[in-house]
């Protein structure tokens, strides 16, 4: 079997602020193999977002980053600056943001933005570039691509830009595809078709994906492997169809219970919630982050390190309850 | 009643302004800066008693008297005398009270008129934002000394008359900020919901606008203030501004002029005050852009 | 049959807009021929994606703005001729991005105090606003905060109050749990339901995210292009759309189980043109099940006992 195109170790991250360090990423570990969806969900301030520019080696300067095995299609970068990596990006890791008129600019043509990178990069000419940015546009579903490679990115609807976007990722054929929020900022109808379109992507292309986002409803639909995270940490990790069949950690649990499901939860019941909110992740967090907001909390929940319980080997959580595993395993 | 699923506990309920407050006072620029301008306004205000001579007062036989530093210098007039004799010490006490009123003065009246002017086009927006746009530009393609120059020319120069000239030619800045921030606010749910219990435009725009623009005006006024005094020195060097006697120190300057060679304190002296002056004024604004906070964010 | 709280009729807005910088001023037709019931004590939820009139409707509904066309009427009398006052005392709204909602520059009892001063009301205010803030679930310790010190949960709880206090009997909540983390949107619902329940508020629910509609609302209407092209009770709506737009919705929406998939419609990129010149059907550019019929006239809407659909070709059941 072919290495793990992302392969990641206890990976901190830590950003100075105002008030204190503060502790974004707490020692996260993932192994995303080659034609995966690989998602990460969690509420806002969760860390999913620094952890993709981690990965992407784009975390602001002053961010103080260490990890155990840092690997990129199996050459390990830990320990080395993150500017090592800088080769990397477009190449072998691509990323597409949330809102996709702020990631374009608009001053340029759509060909001038698809063709610099792998022009300076590959050191391709323009006809050739052009050619795979066509190619590209094509494959994504932009209609009339030779007439849209000339146009501005406000000439386009919301949807067609996140393809646009998609499109320009490609371009350095990247192994992996970082996805941040990808479909957020877009109607429902839209979302679907965007996510259709990366599943699709995915398949003809070989490419790995890396999705983040805090909607179950996108994880639920194109996730091959899922975590949950939660204050910096993975709290459960685990095929989709663990997740939410035997969702085990009392944070998933409060996730999956708090999102009403038309035809299943009762009309006008109240939804479970999760008391409390999120803890301050400035200055050191000892035990579990989430044990002030959970039922289930005991005086073990204070001990670092916390155990890991593994229900299947590949669907385990960090947590002190040992739950029945429903199957009989 | 809903203890149960009241969330979200705030961690740190100090208050806004008190964190404020320590951030402007944590800057030692703003606290120097902040004193001296106090220092200076107080002694402008009591003048009269500080000043140990009355600065009108001539006395041709001790013209030129050197300022303390020189062995020829007289106890009595620690900042020596100017060519007609007065205590330079004294004319430069009162000379800023010229300075600060003029300088505060045309920055609260330019920016009542900026203000209101950029607040109604930035909320309304249309065809009065297309007024508002073309009194700006209007004012803007206006050369400031020139038109300065000639309305002085007309109308004579005293202090209230300057006050008002600057006045009606210095607003812009405080149009231009005020509208781009009503216009990035007018637009938000709060100002919706403010129409929605009933309230008039116009309370809308002095209740619910003007105090998220505070941060900015104030940033604008010292900028502006610190702009005035400079100007009011240069269009007393150039005899528009304030008439002799009355101690002024641009006019200062430009008395000293004559004699720059043999007696440069008469220039330095002044001028130092302008420099130091000035530089108050700005370092407060920096500080104080702090405690409005910033409204569009 | 009892007086709607609040009822529209062929209610239509048109903006002049131009586009570009130097483009011709074209006419946008935000809303056309809205009609719309909502009885007292009921919840309408009011569904549709960005640019479909939602928010063009809300602040008609709240007399913010006059229609083109048509009438507005409230507790039996048309909304241009209450006065405003009187009208905040009715309707009050609720808003989507709770950072925007409240002014950063007023504390949390402020905020709240505020629409009671605007109204001169007399006796023990405060008492009034903790009682209210109570009534959120708003801690009381945190009343003198400022938004900026508040979570997106807790200023959503103050704009609550706020919009609560002058005790109207209509709220329309624009997408009040868009902006919030799942875990919140939880609370907020379970706010209104209670909220609901014990102050027996009309409710008008508009939201793009049609599980929480379906948890919160009794009838449900859904727009497209300034249209009315459904509305059902809401059980009849999730179980047998009958138009073709409401059946894309349903099926775009991704439930949080694995396996159930993607629509399979995705590949058609078209997205809706409100400036487009409209014939027939303004979803039929989309539509799968579109005739020449659909093209050419634009279809009248179908009463069938307490709903109504606008389409050629109503179905009753979805992706048959």
């Amino acid at each position: 079997m072919s290495a793990a195109v992302l392969e990641i170790e206890d990976l901190h991250v830590s950003l100075p602020t105002q008030g204190g360090l503060l502790r974004a990423v707490r020692g996260i570990s993932l192994e995303i193999r080659p034609g995966e969806t690989f998602c990460l969900v969690g509420e806002s301030g969760c860390g999913k977002s620094v952890t993709a520019l981690a990965v992407m080696g784009l975390l602001p300067r002053r961010a103080q980053q260490t990890a155990g095995r840092f690997a990129v299609s199996g050459r390990d970068y830990a320990g080395r600056p993150p500017s090592a990596r800088a080769a990397l990006r477009g190449r072998e890791v691509a990323m597409i943001f949330q809102d996709p008129m702020t990631s374009l600019n608009p001053t340029l043509t759509i060909r001038r933005q698809m063709t610099e990178g792998v022009m300076y990069h590959e050191g391709l000419g323009g006809k050739e570039a052009e050619k795979r940015a066509l190619d590209l546009l094509h494959r994504v579903g932009v209609p009339q691509p030779e007439l849209r490679l000339g146009q501005y990115p406000h000439q386009f609807s919301g949807g067609q830009r996140q393809r646009i976007m998609i499109a320009m990722a490609l371009m350095g054929r990247p192994k992996l595809l970082i996805a941040d929020e990808p479909t957020t900022a877009l109607d429902v109808t839209i979302q679907a078709q965007i996510l259709s379109l990366l599943a699709e992507l995915r398949a003809a292309l070989g490419l790995t994906l890396l999705l983040i986002t805090h909607d179950l409803g996108v994880v639920a639909t194109i996730a091959d492997r899922v975590a949950v995270m939660y204050a910096g940490r993975f709290v459960e990790q685990g095929s989709s169809e663990a997740i939410f069949g035997h969702p085990l950690h009392p944070y998933t649990q409060g996730l999956m219970g708090a999102i009403p499901v038309p035809g299943q939860t009762p009309r006008g019941a109240p939804l479970e919630t999760i008391p409390g909110r999120v803890p301050d992740l400035l200055g050191a967090v000892r035990g579990c982050a989430f044990r002030n907001r959970c039922a289930h909390r005991r005086d073990a929940c204070d001990v670092d390190p916390l155990p890991r319980f593994k229900a299947a080997p590949t669907h385990e959580m960090e947590c002190v309850l040992t739950p029945v595993v429903e199957g009989g395993r | 009643m809903r203890s149960e699923e009241m969330p979200e506990e705030a961690g740190a309920a100090t208050s806004g302004k008190g964190r404020a407050l320590k951030r402007v006072l944590g800057s030692s620029g703003t606290v120097i800066g902040g004193s001296v301008l106090l220092l200076m306004i107080l002694i402008a205000v009591f003048a009269p008693w500080l000043a140990p001579h009355d600065p009108y007062a001539q006395s041709l036989t001790d013209r030129f008297l050197p300022p303390f530093w020189h062995d020829a210098s007289h106890p009595a007039h620690p900042f020596g005398t100017d060519h007609l004799g007065r205590d330079y010490l004294s004319r430069l006490i009162y000379g800023s009270r010229v300075s600060l009123t003029i300088g505060f003065g045309v920055a609260l009246i330019s920016g009542v008129i900026g203000i209101a002017v950029g607040m109604t086009g930035g909320y309304f927006g249309g065809r009065i934002d297309m007024v508002v746009n073309f009194l700006i530009t209007t004012r803007l393609s206006l050369p400031i000394v020139l038109v300065a120059l000639a309305a002085v020319a007309v109308a004579g120069a005293s202090q209230g008359l300057l006050i008002i000239i600057l006045s009606l030619l210095l607003w812009d800045r405080f149009a231009v900020v005020s509208r781009a921030a009503t216009q990035s606010l007018r637009s938000r749910e709060f100002v919706i919901g403010a129409r929605a219990i009933g309230l008039s435009h116009a309370a809308i725009m002095l209740r619910e606008i003007l105090p998220n623009l505070k941060g900015a005006i104030i940033v604008v006024a010292t900028l502006e203030i610190a702009n005035v005094i400079l100007l009011e020195a240069a269009l007393s060097f150039l005899g528009l501004g304030v008439r002799p006697p009355t101690p002024s120190w641009g006019l200062m300057i430009a008395e000293g002029r004559e004699n720059i060679l043999f007696d440069p304190w008469l220039i330095a002296l002044p001028g130092a005050a302008l420099c130091l002056l000035v530089l108050v004024v700005n370092l407060m604004g920096d500080g104080l852009r702090h405690l409005g906070g910033n409204p569009i964010r | 049959m009892t007086e709607p709280l609040l009822s529209l009729r062929g209610v239509t807005k048109r903006y002049r807009v131009r586009r570009g910088l130097f483009g011709a001023k074209r006419t946008l037709t935000a809303l056309s021929e809205l009609s719309l019931d909502v009885a007292e004590g009921e919840t309408l939820g009011l569904v549709g994606e960005s640019g479909c009139g939602k928010s063009t409707a809300v602040r008609i509904m709240l007399g913010l703005e006059p229609p083109d066309e048509g009438e507005v009427r409230i507790a039996g009398s048309a909304i241009a001729a209450v006065k405003r006052r009187a009208l905040s005392r009715m309707v009050q709204p609720v808003f989507q991005d709770p950072y925007y909602a409240l002014n950063p520059s007023r504390s949390v009892t402020e905020t709240v105090l505020q629409p009671l001063k605007v109204h001169g009301l007399k006796g023990d205010l405060r008492a009034e606003v903790r009682r209210m803030l109570d009534l959120v679930g708003f801690p009381a310790r945190l009343g003198e905060a400022y938004p900026a010190q508040l979570s997106g949960g807790q200023r959503q709880r103050v704009a609550i109050a706020r919009a609560l206090v002058l005790k109207p009997r209509l709220l329309i909540c624009d997408e009040p749990t868009s902006a919030l983390d799942v875990s919140v949107q939880a609370q907020v619902i379970n706010l209104l339901l209670d909220l609901r329940r014990e102050l027996g508020l009309t409710m008008i629910f508009v939201s793009h995210n049609l599980a929480v509609v379906e948890h919160i609302s009794d009838r449900v209407t859904v727009m497209y292009l300034g249209e009315i092209v459904e509305e059902a009770e809401t059980d009849r709506l999730f179980r047998q759309p009958a138009h073709p737009y409401t059946q894309m919705l349903l099926s775009s929406t991704l439930a949080p189980t694995p396996g159930a998939g993607l629509p399979s419609f995705t590949r058609q990129a078209t997205v809706a043109d409100a400036f487009a010149e409209r014939k027939g059907c303004a979803f039929a550019p989309r539509c799968e099940r579109a005739q020449d019929l659909c093209h050419a006239t634009a279809p009248e809407a179908q009463r069938r006992q307490a709903s109504f659909v606008r389409c050629h070709y109503p179905s009753a059941a979805v992706g048959s």
